[in-house]
């Protein structure tokens, strides 16, 4: 909020910034899913090198920015791109990143040296090729029937309705050779060309957003927006409008804060591209630790979450033998031991057993009863735990039943099988082994299997 | 430790010895003589370590380092102005570049282990986003007063000409303690590049190893973004050793080559674009390697495309005069005129537009192959469009036609081939038996009594069957009722 109360916007300048931002993000998006899905991402880090000396050339034959022929100098390039990156990697027989690395470089030099010949004919600064200059683009405006519009806008909204209509004409095709290119050769679809259909309009959407936001920018625009929809949902058409969606979050909150960052520490606004590449890696290290499938974080409250449910009922199940062999309450160290976890931890989650009201916690001053030195707080099975633990104890000793009776394990194995089986048992599950196994009495080692408890009070 | 002594004692004694060279040949002055010596010993420790990057398939690992250097070298400028040091000093610049550099390279790892995204993936996003952030800080470099003249515009794309001695030297130390670490590490080097799960299951450190080549990896790129700036430096590891792999397969002889190549392209880039003003040298190197990946694309001994088609070439050559033999053979024999072996010095007479009934010929590729016959000798021509076969093109005749049938008597009898698949089969198959197989071809098949004749073919001639007999019926020959092709 103090950020977006100091930034000073021009409307008209800002608006056009963004709209154009947002379309070039958007445009290379579209196509971004299906690099990201075929694995072929750093086409277009590579293809976006290469269009350089495309461009150059088209740059030396008509001294203008936006031509025909730049757009097609670009494509040729491209094409010869993906069908040198095939042929090195052929013949050479390296692998297809190394293939890549050695035809867009060398490309890109190419570019990089025509351009600098031509620097007094023609009005293209070399660091404007790696992140573009889109705050410059409302200056080459042209007149249209909605007023003065940045030419670069004009030129990225052709391009993303192109890339729109290539995803939804042919979403079959794209989608059969993206997930299984062997169907898609059976069925007649050629993928060979849908490949070079996709590199050529990576090539052309390079070339359309070069002038805002560069050729090394432009590579997170293609990846980061597709990869973050990749992690949060799970259907192609869903992901293609997610990774849209990221990608105008992206652009729209990379100007704010191109503008706004800065400012907090005294200087004047940095570029917008940057900052939109800088907003999307913040925005795909949140997707990777926190999505709802994969996230790392998520991940790790998953298992401890298990852990802890896992440890609680293992208390349970303590409490329970303890009281069955008549043994005197323990203290918590003394169980922190016995189960092999953490005394701090032993300690929360038997606060959290007492707060569910499974275990009552005694305050007991030092009792006959009591071993020496064992603490003051003792803890006991509440009637609610002790039908909990009761069911816990019948699906251990069944599965010890079952293993050593129905599936013939060792004596001396089905301890730790069932230890780690009962955590995942359900009733009917329970009901299931007890049928199988002709309703025992007793487990392997003589225990007596405690009866199921429906639960009902 | 003793090994990197002598490593670098033998670096630094070539370094002045390159310059002397450079000094002699080209009398350069000093500080250029330096900077080539320089840039030759990163061509040379590039192109080691690009082998093994080549090898591990993490070639573009080094682009993603690369381009993540410039958030390091941005803020560690920036601090050290802020402490008001000399902001623009290697000391400051260079650590910082490689901080980020090493942690882009974990955060590819470890985007690749903690998440489902894909290697290439994941490094794309540490390229551009990295890069991304850089470019943000240097544009607010470029507004702090010292800022604009720091000159770390000279990382993006190389700037040689700031190069001074002791950063030749730095260069140099490197790359004799990267060398000293190969020599070192050979055996575990060479058995991770091949075998992964073997140098494993030995109980070699892979991940310790693997991340000892990402650190030799950061520091070839951190020294070399003077040279040859963050954009093109992959090029340097990548480039030498694909050229290398058209010269040679062996792992050490390809370790030299990559170097070699290496070190010839960086100092002729660099010696370029100190003679061209403009030129940024890192464009200049990576033009040079190309057109030197380029040569070693074209005439390496391993695979080079100039021998892969001389020998393509060759292949055709004598695939085609097999193939003429066997059809003026056959076209004989169809008219009843089969050239004998023994007793004839010139075969009976034929047109080769005749042959055509035999196999679809392309007219020009047989008069080609035609004119090469006659000009060593196996056929002569007898009048206007008439040629024959001379002695020895009948003994060549014969020998190629009993290949052929030998072979469809062999895919016949012994391998129980279709009868379609017979011809076609001998067609692609009779190029390649040398005298050894064709003579127990011979045993297996003709028995030892009728080893110089011909057998009778098992099927059909010609290509064009209803022709072929309709010319047969024409020319009044008993051969002229062929069984059909498609009789079963």
């Amino acid at each position: 909020m103090i950020m977006i109360a100091t930034i000073q916007m021009d409307f008209w300048l800002d608006g056009w910034i963004i709209v154009t931002a947002i379309l070039a993000s958007v445009s290379a998006a579209i196509l971004g899913n299906f690099l990201v899905l075929r694995r072929l991402s750093l086409l277009s880090d590579a293809i976006s090198h290469s269009v350089l000396p495309g461009l150059a050339a088209a740059y030396l034959i008509t001294a203008n920015r936006y031509s025909w022929t730049a757009l097609i100098g670009a494509i040729v390039v491209g094409l010869i791109t993906v069908w040198l990156t095939e042929m090195i990697g052929q013949y050479g027989r390296v692998d297809e990143g190394a293939s890549t690395g050695i035809v867009f470089t060398g490309l890109f030099a190419v570019g990089l040296v025509m351009i600098v010949q031509a620097a007094d004919r023609v009005d293209l600064d070399p660091n404007c090729v790696l992140f573009g200059d889109i705050e410059l683009s409302p200056l080459d405006s042209i007149e249209t029937f909605i007023g003065l519009v940045p030419r670069a806008t004009i030129v990225l909204t052709v391009c993303c309705i192109v890339n729109a209509l290539f995803v939804v004409l042919w979403f079959r095709p794209l989608r059969t050779a993206t997930f299984d290119p062997q169907l898609a050769s059976s069925l007649g679809l050629s993928p060979r060309s849908l490949h070079y259909a996709l590199a050529t309009l990576v090539a052309v959407t390079s070339v359309c957003s070069f002038e805002a936001v560069g050729n090394v920018l432009v590579v997170t625009m293609f990846i980061v927006p597709p990869t973050i929809a990749f992690l949060l949902v799970n259907r192609l058409p869903a992901m293609i409008v997610v990774s849209a969606i990221v990608a105008l979050l992206a652009a729209v909150l990379g100007h704010i804060s191109a503008v706004a960052v800065p400012e907090l520490f005294g200087y004047k606004s940095t570029s917008t591209a940057a900052m939109i590449s800088v907003v999307s890696g913040g925005f795909l290290a949140m997707a990777i630790l926190f999505n709802l499938k994969t996230g790392v974080v998520v991940q790790a409250l998953r298992r401890s979450q298990l852990a802890w449910s896992i440890l609680s009922q293992d208390l349970l199940a303590l409490l329970f033998r303890d009281s069955e062999r008549g043994q005197p309450p323990r203290a918590i160290a003394d169980i922190s031991k016995t189960l092999l976890s953490r005394p701090w931890v032993t300690a929360m989650a038997l606060r959290g057993l007492v707060w569910q009201g499974y275990i009552k916690r005694e305050e007991s001053s030092n009792q006959a009863g009591a071993p020496a030195g064992n603490g003051l707080v003792r803890y006991e099975l509440s009637s609610v735990g002790r039908r909990k633990a009761q069911n816990l104890i019948r699906s251990h000793r069944l599965w010890e039943q079952y293993l050593a009776t129905t599936a013939g394990a060792q004596l001396d194995r089905v301890h730790a099988q069932a230890e780690t089986l009962e955590h995942f048992t359900n009733p009917a599950l329970r009901q299931q082994l007890d049928s199988e196994t002709q309703q025992p009495q007793s487990d392997p080692h003589g225990k007596a299997i405690p009866p199921e408890d429906s639960g009902k009070i | 430790m003793i090994a990197t002594m002598i490593a670098t004692i033998i670096f630094a004694t070539m370094m002045d010895s390159i310059a002397t060279i450079f000094t002699a040949w080209f009398g350069f002055d000093y500080n250029t003589r330096v900077v080539l010596a320089g840039t030759a010993l990163l061509g040379c420790a590039g192109g080691a370590i690009g082998v093994l990057l080549l090898l591990r398939k993490r070639a573009l690992i080094g682009d993603a380092i690369a381009h993540a250097t410039l958030p390091g070298l941005a803020i560690s400028f920036l601090i050290a102005t802020g402490l008001q040091w000399d902001g623009k000093s290697l000391w400051i610049l260079l650590p910082g570049a490689a901080a980020t550099g090493l942690l882009g390279a974990m955060t590819v790892i470890a985007i690749r282990t903690f998440s489902p995204i894909k290697e290439d993936a994941a490094m794309g996003i540490v390229l551009s986003v990295f890069f991304g952030a850089g470019i943000a800080m240097m544009r607010i470099i470029q507004q702090i007063p010292e800022g604009y003249a720091a000159g770390l515009e000279g990382f993006i794309y190389g700037k040689t000409a700031s190069m001074r001695f002791q950063d030749a030297w730095l260069i140099g130390v490197c790359g004799a303690i990267i060398v000293a670490l190969l020599v070192l590490f050979r055996r575990q080097i060479e058995l991770l590049c091949f075998d992964e799960s073997l140098a494993r299951t030995q109980g070699w450190p892979v991940t310790l190893v693997d991340i000892g080549l990402m650190a030799a990896t950061t520091t070839i790129v951190i020294v070399g973004l003077q040279a040859v700036g963050m954009i093109l430096i992959i090029a340097m590891l990548i480039i030498p050793a694909a050229a290398a792999r058209f010269w040679t397969w062996r792992f050490w002889p390809t370790l030299a080559t990559s170097s070699v190549i290496g070190c010839v392209g960086a100092s002729i880039g660099a010696m370029a674009s100190t003679m061209a003003e403009k030129v940024p040298s890192g464009a200049a190197i990576v033009i040079v390697l190309v057109v030197l990946f380029s040569l070693s694309a074209i005439f390496g001994r391993r695979n080079g495309i100039a021998w892969r088609l001389a020998r393509r070439f060759r292949q055709r050559h004598e695939t085609d005069g097999q193939h003429l033999l066997r059809s003026i053979y056959e076209w004989l024999e169809f008219q009843g005129k089969k050239p004998q072996d023994f007793g004839q010095t010139r075969s009976a007479s034929f047109q080769l537009s005749e042959l055509e009934f035999v196999r679809n010929w392309s007219p020009s590729r047989l008069a080609r192959t035609a004119r090469r016959f006659e000009r060593i000798g196996l056929m002569v021509q007898v009048g206007r469009m008439h040629w024959a076969l001379t002695a020895s093109g009948i003994q060549q005749c014969v020998r190629a036609i009993r290949q052929h049938r030998l072979l469809e008597l062999y895919f016949a009898e012994i391998a129980n081939l279709s009868p379609e698949a017979i011809d076609r089969g001998a067609d692609y198959s009779e190029h390649a038996l040398d005298d050894q197989m064709l003579a127990e071809l011979e045993r297996d098949i003709a028995g030892a009594s009728n080893a110089y004749e011909v057998p009778e073919s098992i099927h059909p001639i010609g290509s064009r069957e209803p022709q072929v007999a309709q010319v047969g019926a024409q020319l009044g020959t008993d051969h002229g009722k062929f069984p059909k092709a498609n009789q079963e």
